[in-house]
C-alpha cells in the first residue's frame, strides 16, 4: 500500500476515535454545566420558599410562578442533610410524556411541623443531548477528515518530493553505473539518507570494479599457466617407451587441465553475461543454428541412439545477439542429449515466440530449481554443471522467459520471447 | 626446415613450442618481448609468425601491422589468452590469418601453422605424402597408390591432422578440439573420436593390409614411422 494512502487511513481512523472520545467528553461536560445551571435556578427558588414557607403551604397560591413545580409533604422528622439534589422523571399531565427533571428536596419547620419541599425543573433529556452532540460531532469529523485528506496529500507531496527523487534514482541504479550523485535536500533526514545512499553506491561501484578487474585478470592470467601445463604434458607424451602407468598419469593431468580451462572460460562467460558485458540485442536465424548444433553433436546422438524429431518454422528470427543465441541453443540441445537415456528421444519445437526442447530422461533427483544453480550435475555427468546456469543467465539479461517442467519421463525446457511487430 | 618466428613472453611456453616445432620440421626464431620482436622481425623471410597479443612492453597488434607492411608472404597466427569475439575480430582485422586461444595443444598449433602456410604460399608442393598415400588438404582428396579413398569430412580432417603431426603422439582431446572446436564444454567426444578413427583405419587397412595408425594406450594415436 502506498505511504500516502496508509497515512490517510491512519489519520482518518485516529481522528474518528478522537472525535468519538471528544463527543463523549462534550456530553459529560454539557450535562454537568446544564445541571449546575438548573441547580442554581432551583436554589434561587428554594431561597424564596425559605423566606416565606407558610405562603407556599397554602394550596390556592396560584400566582406563584413555580407553584406547580413545588410539592409539599408533611414528615415526622427533618433528616440530615436537610437538602439534596437528584434526577428523576415525571409524567407530564398534558402530553402524558415522560419528562426528565432535576429535583431539589429540602426540609423546613413550618409552624412547628417538619415539612418536606420538593422542587423540580424540567431539563434537556440525555438522549436529546446525545443526539445533538452526535450530529455535531459527525459533521465536524467528516469535514475535518475531508480537509485532512487534502492537506495530507498536499503536505505529503511537498515534503516527500526529495525522497521520491532519491527513490527514482536508486531504482535506475545498477552497480555497473557511476556512483549516484543525489541532490541536497533541505530536510535533515532526507539529506542524511541521500548522503548515506551516495556513500553506499560509491562503495558498491568500487567493489564491483574490483570484482570485475579481479575476474578479468584471474580468468585471463590462468590461461597462460594452463597453456604451459598442457604443452608440457604433450611434450612428455612424446617421450619414447612410456609405461602404461605413466601414460595414465599424463592422461589425468591432461584431463584436469582441460577441465580447469573449460571451467575457467565458462565462469568468465557466465560472469560476462551476468554483468551485461555481452551484446544483448541483435537477431539470428534459429532453424539454421539448431541444425548446426545438432550436427555438432551428431556422433553423441548416434552413440546414444537418440531419436530427434523437429517441428521447426524456418526461417525464424530470434531477437537475441548471435553469440548469446549460439550459447543458449548449444546448451539446450547439449543438455537434452547428455541427460538423455539410451534409445531416448528429443523433440525440438520452434515457432514464433517460442523454442521448446523436450527430452526423455530419468526422473529428477533434486528439486528441479537446483538444475539452474551453478555446479549442480547429474550423478554420472562429465560436464561442468554450468550449461543450465548459462541458459538461465542469458534469459535473465535478455528478458526471455525460461520454464522447465518434468512430466512422466520427459524434461521440457521452454524459452519464450516477445515477437517484434 | 621451415622458418617460423615465435613471439611469446612466457618463457616456459615458448620453450615448449620450440621444442615441439623443431622436431616437426621447423626452424624457430624466438622473441620474448615486443622490443626483441622488433629486432628479429626483418632478419629473414618467415613462413609463419606466432604473435602473443599480451606482451608486457608493447602491443602485439603493432607487430602484425609491421609484418603486413614488410613481409606480405608470411602467415600470421595470434596466440592469445583472450577469447572474446571482439578480440578475435580485432586480431583478424589487423591482418592476422588465424587466432589460437590459450591453452592450446601443440599438435593443434602445428596444424594451424601448416594450414596458414598452405593458404599464404600457394604454388608450393602442398600435398601431404605418407608411404603410398597422397593427400591434398585444400582439394580435399586422398589418393592411395593413385586411387582415391572415400572418406567422410571428419575422417579426412583427422587424417590430415595425423599426417601434419606424423612424428607425434596426438591425443584424443586434441583431435576432438580440432574437429568440433573448443567451445563444446562438458561433452565427452572420446567415443566419437574412436568411431571415426576406427572407420578411417578400416578404410586404409582394407587397401594396404597394414596397420598405419597406432593406438597409444588411453591417450591417443600415432602414425607408424615411415621407413
Amino acid at each position: 500500500m502506498k505511504l500516502l494512502s496508509l497515512t490517510s487511513i491512519y489519520l482518518a481512523g485516529l481522528s474518528l476515535v478522537i472525535f468519538i472520545l471528544m463527543g463523549g467528553a462534550l456530553y459529560l461536560t454539557l450535562r454537568t454545566v446544564s445541571n449546575k445551571e438548573i441547580d442554581t435556578l432551583l436554589k434561587q427558588e428554594q431561597t424564596q420558599v425559605v423566606a416565606n414557607p407558610e405562603l407556599f403551604m397554602v394550596a390556592s397560591m396560584g400566582n406563584i410562578p413555580f407553584y406547580e413545580r413545588l410539592h409539599t409533604l408533611n414528615v415526622e422528622t427533618i433528616p440530615n442533610p436537610s437538602y439534596f439534589f437528584f434526577d428523576s422523571t415525571y409524567i407530564d399531565s398534558l402530553s402524558s410524556l415522560k419528562i426528565q427533571a432535576r429535583y431539589l428536596r429540602f426540609y423546613l419547620t413550618v409552624q412547628g411541623d417538619p415539612v418536606e419541599f420538593t422542587l423540580h425543573q424540567k431539563k434537556l433529556s440525555s438522549t436529546e443531548l446525545l443526539k445533538r452532540i452526535s450530529i455535531a460531532t459527525t459533521l465536524l469529523s467528516l469535514t475535518f477528515i475531508f480537509l485532512l485528506f487534502f492537506l495530507n496529500r498536499f503536505i505529503f507531496i511537498r515534503l516527500w518530493s526529495s525522497f521520491f527523487d532519491t527513490l527514482k534514482a536508486i531504482r535506475s541504479y545498477g552497480p555497473e553505473q557511476k556512483p549516484l550523485k543525489l541532490p541536497d535536500s533541505g530536510i535533515i533526514e532526507f539529506h542524511s539518507l541521500n548522503q548515506t545512499i551516495s556513500k553506499m553506491t560509491d562503495r558498491i561501484s568500487e567493489m564491483y570494479r574490483n570484482l570485475q578487474d579481479f575476474t578479468a585478470h584471474t580468468t585471463h592470467e590462468i590461461q597462460t599457466p594452463l597453456a604451459v601445463i598442457r604443452s608440457k604434458t604433450e611434450l612428455l607424451l612424446q617421450t619414447p617407451g612410456l609405461t602404461q602407468d605413466q601414460l595414465e598419469l599424463i592422461g589425468s593431468i591432461e584431463d584436469n587441465s582441460r577441465h580447469l580451462s573449460q571451467l575457467n572460460r565458462s565462469l568468465a562467460l557466465l560472469f560476462k553475461i551476468g554483468n551485461h558485458r555481452m551484446p544483448e540485442s541483435g537477431s539470428f536465424e534459429a532453424s539454421g543454428m539448431i541444425e548446426e548444433q545438432l550436427e555438432n553433436l551428431e556422433e553423441l546422438i548416434e552413440n546414444m541412439e537418440v531419436g530427434i524429431s523437429r517441428t521447426v518454422d524456418s526461417p525464424l528470427i530470434i531477437p537475441m545477439d548471435h553469440a548469446m543465441g549460439a550459447i543458449m541453443i548449444q546448451n539446450l540441445i547439449k543438455n537434452a542429449v547428455v541427460h538423455n537415456i539410451p534409445g531416448g528421444t528429443i523433440r525440438i519445437t520452434l515457432r514464433p515466440g517460442q523454442l521448446e526442447v523436450t527430452n526423455s530422461g530419468r526422473k529428477p533427483e533434486y528439486p528441479t530449481e537446483h538444475y539452474f544453480t551453478e555446479f549442480v550435475k547429474g550423478p554420472d555427468s562429465r560436464g561442468l554443471g554450468l550449461g543450465l546456469s548459462l541458459i538461465k543467465k542469458i534469459s535473465q539479461v535478455t528478458g526471455f522467459s525460461l520454464e522447465y517442467n518434468y512430466f512422466e519421463g520427459f524434461h521440457t525446457f521452454r524459452i519464450s520471447w516477445k515477437e517484434k511487430k | 626446415m621451415i622458418p617460423v618466428l615465435i613471439i611469446e613472453d612466457e618463457a616456459s611456453l615458448r620453450k615448449s613450442m620450440v621444442s615441439y616445432l623443431e622436431t616437426a620440421g621447423y626452424r624457430c626464431t624466438t622473441a620474448g618481448s615486443y622490443h626483441e620482436a622488433l629486432k628479429v622481425i626483418d632478419l629473414q623471410d618467415y613462413y609463419a609468425v606466432l604473435v602473443d597479443l599480451g606482451l608486457p612492453d608493447g602491443d602485439g597488434l603493432n607487430i602484425i601491422r609491421l609484418l603486413k607492411e614488410n613481409q606480405s608472404g608470411c602467415g600470421i597466427i595470434v596466440v592469445s589468452a583472450r577469447d572474446t569475439l571482439e578480440d578475435r575480430v580485432k586480431g583478424l582485422e589487423t591482418g592476422a590469418d588465424d587466432y589460437l586461444v590459450k591453452p592450446f595443444h601443440l599438435s593443434e598449433l602445428n596444424a594451424r601453422i601448416q594450414s596458414v602456410i598452405r593458404r599464404t604460399r600457394r604454388g608450393g608442393q602442398m600435398n601431404l605424402t605418407y608411404k603410398s598415400l597422397v593427400v591434398d588438404p585444400e582439394g580435399k582428396t586422398a589418393l592411395l597408390a593413385g586411387e582415391p579413398v572415400e572418406l567422410t569430412r571428419k575422417e579426412f580432417d583427422i587424417l590430415v591432422y595425423l599426417l601434419t603431426n606424423r612424428t607425434k603422439v596426438v591425443t584424443k582431446d586434441s583431435i576432438a578440439e580440432h574437429i568440433w572446436g573448443d567451445s563444446n564444454y562438458g561433452i565427452d567426444y572420446s567415443d566419437a573420436v574412436y568411431t571415426h578413427m576406427k572407420n578411417l583405419r578400416r578404410k586404409l587397412e582394407q587397401r594396404t593390409g597394414e596397420v598405419w595408425v597406432q593406438t597409444v594406450y588411453g591417450m591417443g594415436y600415432k602414425l607408424e614411422e615411415e621407413t
